[in-house]
């Protein structure tokens, strides 16, 4: 089940750093179209991922953020470069790499609550009643015990993202790969939304690479934070965020990251490829 | 919309149903025309009593009514199952694949515009006259909005859903099992309908020309013997038996669909 759409390449020179690491990023780039039409999304991008590290990714509109995860989770091939889960290729979807899409339609909407975690667990196989004991552990996670046999039209936005981030840590998805989880959410259940997954983070500690365009909501989620600049998408910075949990948004090494946050996307200077 | 007291609400919708059948009752009582075939309201009940309970000798309809529903009855079910499968199957396989619709769907178009009646020879000459016929032609006939209604769904079913699926582990035949005709599913059942009311236009057709039994026949046979009355009450139970069946496709399709409601499910 791991290995599905993994692929062991023969060589696997780029597994050199001493420290641990879950994810290679290595020179990505993904240019849509050929000839004069073309369009380059992504450029040249390089990190890492530790394992049970919280990394954000910051950036404007149509700076390549989702093309990045996309590539990441699988479902788009990169133009140049790749990504590797340890050192196998990253080469299509797979169950240890769980995605939490922008969109909560993205849930099964037909199935109960109940049936849309159990999802994964039944296409793995595994026997039902280790399906019911490990859904109902993941409900109690993310506390939607009492809503189990709700259908995901019947919940709010916030509780439908939770489902859908249910429904992947009951895989023991070892990555988490979220694209703007929560931006149709309003600022109040998007701040409870924040609380709520840093807390099912610290408790269940896979490494989550989350994408979002708010400077305040990648600086109170990560522990690095990817700044991106537009077209096509490179990194700007890396910056790391070396606060302790919960984190204060008003506090003034916070705001001294806002402002630094800020102003590398404000900065207009783009390196030319 | 107007707001009322329910039971005056129910009198409105009753009322002009009421006077169509006194305005009937009344003319015919009076003109008897149609060469006096056209029978009253209160004859065609009448008729229709003695077709269901019998107690009429010498009336060779009295109390073959049930049989003539069973047989009618079991001929809609089998050529709906029919044509209700392979529909949801062939729509699945147009909707689902580039090459499967380049190669079925032409065929499935060149078909569509040809009338289910003008299959009636054909019909009989596979199957000769009897139920095989009736079965042949309310199953190639309600295969149509069932195949068109299953593709349309098919196609529209979201990515998101498709690379959820492929991303939790399921394969290509769980996939289509569980996510494909599920989001499918609401296009599927109003093709479902739609198939159910063409199968009794059908089945009604088919058993004029090509069977020896059932309520199409009798009501055409009922011709011959001028017996206008048993017509109308033929007429009353394709009606209601339509109308029923059209009410259970739709309870089956709000059940199915339960989880579209936003309501408390």
């Amino acid at each position: 089940m791991a290995a599905r759409g993994m692929s062991v390449s023969t060589s696997t020179n780029w597994v050199t750093s001493d420290r641990e690491t879950l994810v290679f990023v290595r020179d990505l780039a993904r240019t849509y179209g050929s000839g004069p039409g073309a369009v380059q999304a992504l450029a040249s991008v390089s990190f890492d991922i530790a394992p049970a590290e919280f990394i954000t990714i910051l950036g404007p509109s149509g700076c390549g953020k989702t093309t990045l995860l996309n590539i990441i989770a699988g479902f788009d091939t990169a133009s140049e470069g790749f990504a590797a889960m340890g050192d196998a290729k990253i080469v299509g979807p797979s169950s240890r790499l769980g995605v939490v899409f922008q969109d909560s339609s993205a849930l099964f909407s037909w199935f109960t609550v109940r049936g849309n975690i159990a999802f994964g667990p039944r296409a793995a196989g595994r026997p039902s009643a280790e399906i019911a004991a490990r859904v109902n552990a993941v409900l109690d996670l993310v506390g939607l015990t009492e809503f189990a046999d709700k259908y995901p039209l019947q919940l709010s936005g916030g509780m439908r993202q939770l489902v859908a981030i249910a429904r992947v840590l009951v895989m023991d998805a070892e990555l988490l790969l979220m694209d703007e989880p929560f931006a149709a959410l309003d600022a109040i259940a998007r701040q409870r939304m924040q609380e709520r997954l840093v807390e099912i983070w610290t408790r269940t500690k896979p490494a989550i690479l989350f994408i979002t365009h708010s400077v305040d909501e990648a600086l109170y989620l990560g522990d690095r934070v990817i700044v991106m600049t537009g077209r096509p998408g490179r990194i700007r910075e890396i910056l790391d965020i070396n606060l302790a949990r919960p984190r204060d948004l008003a506090a003034p090494a916070f705001n001294d990251l806002r402002a630094k946050a800020l102003s590398l996307l404000r900065s207009t200077k783009e390196v030319e490829p | 919309m107007t707001t009322g007291i329910p039971w005056a609400a129910a009198a409105r919708r009753m009322a002009t149903p009421a006077i169509v059948l006194i305005i009937w009752q009344a003319s015919v009582g009076a003109f008897r025309f149609g060469s006096g075939f056209i029978p009253m309201p209160s004859e065609a009940v009448q008729s229709l009593a003695i077709w269901i309970f019998g107690g009429a000798t010498g009336d060779r309809y009295s109390g073959t009514w049930v049989a003539s529903v069973e047989a009618s009855f079991g001929r809609v079910i089998s050529g709906f199952i029919v044509a209700s499968l392979m529909g949801i199957l062939i729509g699945m396989l147009i909707g689902r694949s580039r090459v499967l619709s380049d190669l079925i769907d032409p065929l499935v178009q060149a078909l569509r515009p040809i009338p289910v009646s003008a299959w009636v020879p054909f019909s009989l000459v596979f199957f000769g006259i009897g139920p095989g016929a009736a079965i042949f032609l309310v199953a190639l006939g309600a295969f149509f909005p069932v195949v068109l209604n299953t593709v349309s769904g098919a196609r529209q079913v979201s990515v998101l859903h498709l690379r959820s699926s492929r991303m939790l582990g399921a394969g290509a035949l769980r996939s289509v099992l569980l996510v494909v005709i599920p989001s499918a599913s609401p296009s599927i059942l109003v093709g479902l309908r739609l198939a159910m009311g063409l199968s009794w236009v059908l089945l009604i057709v088919a058993e004029m020309v090509a069977v020896k039994s059932g309520l199409g026949y009798e009501l055409w046979n009922a011709y011959y013997y001028s017996r206008m009355d048993v017509i109308v009450a033929a007429m009353l139970t394709i009606g209601v038996l339509g109308f029923l069946s059209d009410r259970v496709i739709v309870m089956i399709s709000n059940y199915v669909l339960r989880w579209q409601s936003p309501e408390k499910g």
